[in-house]
C-alpha cells in the first residue's frame, strides 16, 4: 500500500504544481498588452486562482500537520527524521501559502491599473516563479526522503 | 547634453503593504529554522512542538505586518523599486535561513 506521503504528493501536490505552472505563465503576460483587461474575468481564470489558493494552503498545512502530529503515519522506513529534507520542506514549504496569497492579491489588484509599473510586474512574476520553484523542490525533497537519501 | 528626467514608478500603499508583508512573513519562516534548532538542541524542546509554534508565530507576524502597513500606507504612494527590492531582500534572507545549511557546520545540531 502506498505511504501517506506518496498519496499526499500525488493527489494534492501534483495539481498544485500544475496550477502553479499555469499561473506563472499567466502572470508573465499580465501588463504586456495594453489594456490587458477586457471586461469581466473569465470563469476559468477565477476557478484557476481559487483552486491554486486553496491548494496552496491545504497542501503545506495538511503536510505539516501530518508530519508533526503523527510522524509514524507519514514517514517511510527509509525516510526518517534523520533526513535533512524534512526540516527543509517544513521551512520552505510553508512559504508557499504566503507567496501565492500575495500573488493572488497582486493579480487581483492589477485589474485597477491601466498601466502596470514594470517593478510591479517583476515582483509578481518573481513571486510566482518562487512559488513554482518551491513546490518543485518540495516534490524533489519528498522523493529523496522516501528513497532514504539526503541523510545527515 | 542634459540627461533626461527620470520619473520613478510608484506603487500604491495597499500593494506595497502586501509585498513587504510577504517579505516579512518569509523572513520569519526562515528564522524559524535557527530559532527552532536552538530551542530543540539547547532548550530540549520537542521538535513536534517547536516547529508548529514557530510557524504559527511567523504566520501571525505576516498577518499583523500586512494589516498594519495596509492601514498606515492607505493614502501613500511609494517608490516601487525600493519596495520590491526590500521585499526581495527579506525573501532571499528568509530562504537562506530556512535551508538546513547549519547542520553541515554543526553536525550535532538538531533541526526541528
Amino acid at each position: 500500500m502506498p505511504s501517506l506521503a506518496f498519496l499526499h504528493g500525488v493527489v494534492l501536490g501534483l495539481p498544485l504544481v500544475v496550477l502553479t505552472a499555469l499561473c506563472v505563465a499567466y502572470t508573465g503576460r499580465i501588463g504586456k498588452i495594453r489594456p490587458w483587461w477586457h471586461g469581466p474575468r473569465p470563469a476559468v481564470l477565477r476557478m484557476a486562482w481559487a483552486g491554486l489558493l486553496t491548494l496552496a494552503w491545504v497542501v503545506p498545512v495538511s503536510g505539516m500537520v501530518l508530519m508533526y502530529t503523527d510522524p509514524s503515519r507519514w514517514l517511510t522506513p527509509q525516510g526518517t527524521w534523520q533526513s535533512l529534507a524534512l526540516p527543509w520542506m517544513a521551512s520552505w514549504g510553508m512559504m508557499v501559502p504566503i507567496v501565492i496569497t500575495t500573488c493572488a492579491y497582486l493579480a487581483y489588484s492589477a485589474r485597477a491599473h491601466t498601466l502596470l509599473p514594470v517593478w510591479f510586474r517583476r515582483a509578481l512574476w518573481s513571486l510566482m516563479g518562487l512559488a513554482l520553484g518551491i513546490v518543485l523542490l518540495a516534490a524533489l525533497l519528498g522523493s529523496m526522503t522516501s528513497q532514504g537519501l539526503f541523510y545527515r | 547634453m542634459a540627461s533626461p528626467h527620470r520619473q520613478h514608478e510608484t506603487l500604491n500603499g495597499q500593494d506595497a503593504a502586501a509585498l513587504v508583508a510577504a517579505g516579512a512573513g518569509i523572513f520569519a519562516l526562515g528564522l524559524a529554522t535557527p530559532i527552532g534548532a536552538w530551542l530543540v538542541t539547547a532548550r530540549h524542546l520537542g521538535y513536534t512542538t517547536a516547529r508548529p509554534l514557530l510557524t504559527a508565530a511567523a504566520f501571525a507576524l505576516w498577518g499583523i505586518v500586512w494589516l498594519t502597513l495596509r492601514r498606515q500606507w492607505r493614502t501613500r504612494s511609494l517608490k516601487a523599486q525600493n519596495i520590491v527590492l526590500l521585499a526581495g531582500a527579506l525573501i532571499l534572507l528568509g530562504l537562506l535561513l530556512g535551508t538546513p545549511i547549519m547542520a553541515w557546520f554543526w553536525p550535532s545540531i538538531h533541526l526541528p
